[in-house]
């Protein structure tokens, strides 16, 4: 994910696909495109705060995945936008670890980037 | 992808690269045999402990009847590199072997198609493909062992980068178990060139070498041209494993895009016929797309003015009436002002590089552009382009050359009468020149001047970086392309010599090659003369001994208070200052001969001519000549960095008056 103005874009863009390796460059933008990043997270939790946490887990749609008598660990994916709202709501109980992915994102329709590249692929195969 | 095999029905009017590439697949036999190489070359840089690899059994090498008959051969990884290299047309090669490249040399000791060059330093041989390269439009190749050898081609391949110079350089590797365990001679060499090349290899099972050439020769030497490096571990090249050609290529994120888009050229055409004061700035790329004799079509069928940037000097003649010089930082007057007056640029192979345009925001603000360019990433990248045109520089020529001529017929031409007065006008008033010292010593200038006219026909031309090299664009005239060789985007001190040996060894017999050189850059490549002397490449050196790193010293001169730090070559802290003398630590005469060379040495005016008669007529030994020139001569005209174009000086002190001002 790139947070640049249009022009420097294109230079992103061009250079992008001068590398070998690279099939094809797209850019998906807001409104076309389906983005979600992924968060683990470690939210300290006792017998008094568990059962608020799991609720805001659910409100997130998100998944317990690990629980000890000191800590849930939480599983959630969505926009950056959601992960945030989510984490901001369980800083208060004390996040003790973190890990974050980066941004992955397809776009909507049935329209595919690989459609093209996958024929290339054949051909030269 | 196609494969690369070599289709007689290829047309003939196919990028430049594309047509190197079928050059080399015929292959030149013209490699004398190869001397009986001594042993001890064999162990520099080799472990204590290594041993003999044992891959000592070279094959049958059945005469290859075409690509269709691809008889399958049982080889070692080595003798498949070998027999690849033969294949794709390296006729030479320079480099040094080592502990994990020692393999690759064993092969090619028997190979009567490869001729190796053994060079002194790694960065002679990356210098030495560039030259190769760029003097007779093949791909150069440089091979080296991993380690310090592969980190000693970073410079080359850095500079081949900065110039889009086809080379492909080829590494030893320690062996794959060996990867990132910090082993003897061990260097990522992939992730260190990965943003100086245009691509690499990392080669990992020894079936994969025939592909793995091929592609790093297509890669390097289609699109726009560059530097590939192919990495192969040494059990790798031990390894036993099949060879046949031609291999399939497989790289469908590699599509360069070569045919112009019509409706481009049709508007670029118009743009071309309206305009009052447009402007032909011709880069790199037209030598490179082996464009020139459209080029000229083109502008004597528009009759505008050219520019030819530093990177393509030759690609138009200096001596053609519609030719303004160079522009740039150090550009004519009248090519830096064209460009600046200008309202309509049409950029051909050119990148809009900050010392031609200056400061950027004030570049040739009437300007409309055109931007041609086969890499999509240059257009817009530094001058947004009014009409971009993505394509090789032959074909957008080509095709320019059509469109204009159709505008002409339907009675649409550019009239170029008032602008060619301006252009005349400045021409006239402003033309490169010098003066000559008033001690009598000789004028650097007036040496690079005579070595040009005293030159025979066809001669190549390389330079180091410095003064002398913008001497030697300004004073030398270069008709013809590929005659003149430098090194302008990395601007790497050192180019010279190992640039004039490469060119030299791939030129055809008996043309002359001629480095100017400064004696700052002179001392940290001299030593491929060694090179040069004992593998009969004699070129000739002229080293202009000023006795300082003189363009850095003229920037001390001009902005610094004359306060020369550091640039000073004739003296060190305890030796006494020798003003005009030169360096003359070390005696360049002396060490010439010392490397097997002519070393002569000319220190008046009037002894000019005859020392380069007398360089000229030897031609069975490489030859040096120390020409002790005057320390503060000066390159002029000049744009000083981080100004406008319209700053230029055309002397010291002197800004040019435009007159009428009806522009400004």
């Amino acid at each position: 994910m790139v947070n640049v103005e249009e022009l420097p874009l294109e230079q992103v863009t061009k250079q992008l696909n001068k590398l070998v390796n690279v099939l094809k460059i797209v850019e998906l933008e807001d409104g076309q495109a389906i983005q979600r990043e992924l968060v683990l997270v470690k939210v300290r939790a006792d017998n008094e705060t568990r059962s608020q946490i799991v609720e805001i887990v659910q409100l997130f749609r998100a998944k317990t995945v690990d629980v000890s008598p000191e800590a849930v660990t939480i599983e959630a994916t969505g926009s950056s936008d959601k992960l945030e709202a989510m984490l901001k709501m369980l800083e208060p109980y004390g996040i003790k670890e973190l890990v974050q992915s980066g941004t992955i994102a397809i776009g909507r329709g049935a329209r595919s980037i690989t459609d093209r590249s996958l024929r290339a692929l054949d051909r030269s195969a | 992808m196609k494969p690369c095999g070599p289709s007689p029905a290829r047309s003939p009017r196919l990028p430049y690269g594309t047509r190197g590439f079928l050059l080399h697949r015929q292959g030149r036999c013209t490699a004398p045999p190869l001397p009986p190489a001594p042993n001890l070359i064999f162990e520099k840089r080799m472990p204590m402990t290594e041993q003999a690899s044992g891959s000592h059994h070279p094959q049958p090498r059945p005469r290859s009847g075409g690509p269709q008959s691809a008889p399958v051969e049982h080889v070692t990884g080595a003798q498949s590199l070998i027999r690849s290299l033969e294949e794709v047309g390296a006729d030479t090669v320079f480099g040094i072997p080592g502990g994990t490249i020692l393999p690759a040399y064993d092969p090619m000791m028997d190979s009567s198609k490869v001729r190796h060059v053994l060079v002194r330093h790694e960065q002679g041989a990356g210098h030495a493909a560039t030259g190769y390269a760029q003097a007779t439009g093949k791909v150069g190749v440089c091979m080296a062992t991993s380690g310090p050898g592969a980190t000693n081609l970073v410079t080359p391949i850095g500079d081949a980068h900065m110039d889009s110079v086809p080379i492909v350089a080829i590494t030893g590797q320690v062996a794959s178990k060996a990867i990132g365990t910090d082993a003897f001679q061990e260097a990522d060499i992939c992730g260190i060139t990965m943003p100086i090349t245009k691509h690499n290899f990392l080669v990992t099972k020894a079936e994969d070498i025939p592909r793995t050439i091929a592609e790093a020769f297509h890669i390097a030497s289609t699109g726009r041209p560059g530097p590939v490096l192919v990495d192969i571990p040494k059990d790798v090249l031990q390894a036993q494993t099949t060879f046949s050609w031609p291999p399939q290529i497989d790289l469908p994120g590699y599509r360069p895009v070569t045919k112009p888009h019509a409706k481009q050229i049709r508007e670029a055409a118009r743009l071309i016929t309206q305009a009052e004061r447009p402007v032909l700035y011709v880069g790199g790329g037209v030598i490179k797309a082996q464009a020139t004799a459209e080029l000229k079509v083109l502008a004597e069928l528009t009759g505008a003015p050219v520019t030819t940037t530093l990177m393509a000097l030759g690609a138009f003649p200096d001596s053609h009436h519609l030719h303004l010089g160079m522009p740039g930082m150090h550009g004519t007057v009248a090519a830096v002002t064209a460009l600046q007056k200008a309202d309509l640029i049409v950029a051909l192979g050119a990148r809009f590089d900050d010392r031609v345009t200056g400061k950027l925001d004030s570049f040739a603000p009437y300007a409309k552009i055109v931007h041609a360019d086969i890499d999509p990433a240059e257009i817009g990248k530094n001058r947004a382009a009014d009409v971009p045109i993505v394509g090789d520089a032959r074909e957008v020529l080509a095709d320019l050359v059509v469109a204009v001529q159709a505008e002409h017929d339907a009675g649409r031409a550019g009239d170029y009468t008032g602008w060619w007065e301006d252009l005349n006008r400045w021409r006239e008033t402003y033309p490169l020149g010098y003066d000559q010292p008033a001690d009598g010593s000789l004028s650097p200038q007036q040496v690079i001047q005579r070595i040009g006219q005293l030159a025979p026909e066809g001669t190549i031309f390389a330079a180091g970086v410095g003064q002398h090299q913008m001497w030697a664009a300004h004073f030398i005239d270069y008709e013809t392309p590929a005659t003149w060789l430098n090194s302008g985007g990395a601007g790497t001190m050192g180019y010279a010599v190992p640039a004039a040996m490469g060119a030299k060894a791939g030129a055809d017999e008996g043309r002359t090659v001629w480095a100017i050189d400064g004696d700052g850059c002179f001392q940290m490549t001299n030593q491929e003369l060694v090179t040069c002397a004992l593998n009969n490449i004699p070129i000739k050196v002229a080293i202009i001994n000023n006795g300082a790193l003189g363009m850095v010293r003229q920037w001390q001169t001009l902005f610094y208070n004359q306060r020369y730090s550091n640039t000073v070559l004739h003296s060190g802290p305890d030796a006494p200052a020798q003003a005009n003398l030169g360096t003359r630590v070390p005696d360049f005469v002396k060490l010439s001969e010392a490397m097997g060379c002519v070393g002569l040495r000319c220190e008046d005016p009037a002894d000019l001519d005859a020392v380069i008669e007398k360089a000229n007529a030897i031609n069975d030994r490489p030859v040096v000549v120390d020409f002790i020139v005057h320390e503060d001569a000066m390159v002029w005209p000049m744009v000083a960095a981080g100004t406008s174009n319209d700053e230029i000086l055309a002397a010291r002190d002197t800004r040019p008056d435009f007159g009428d001002g009806e522009d400004d």
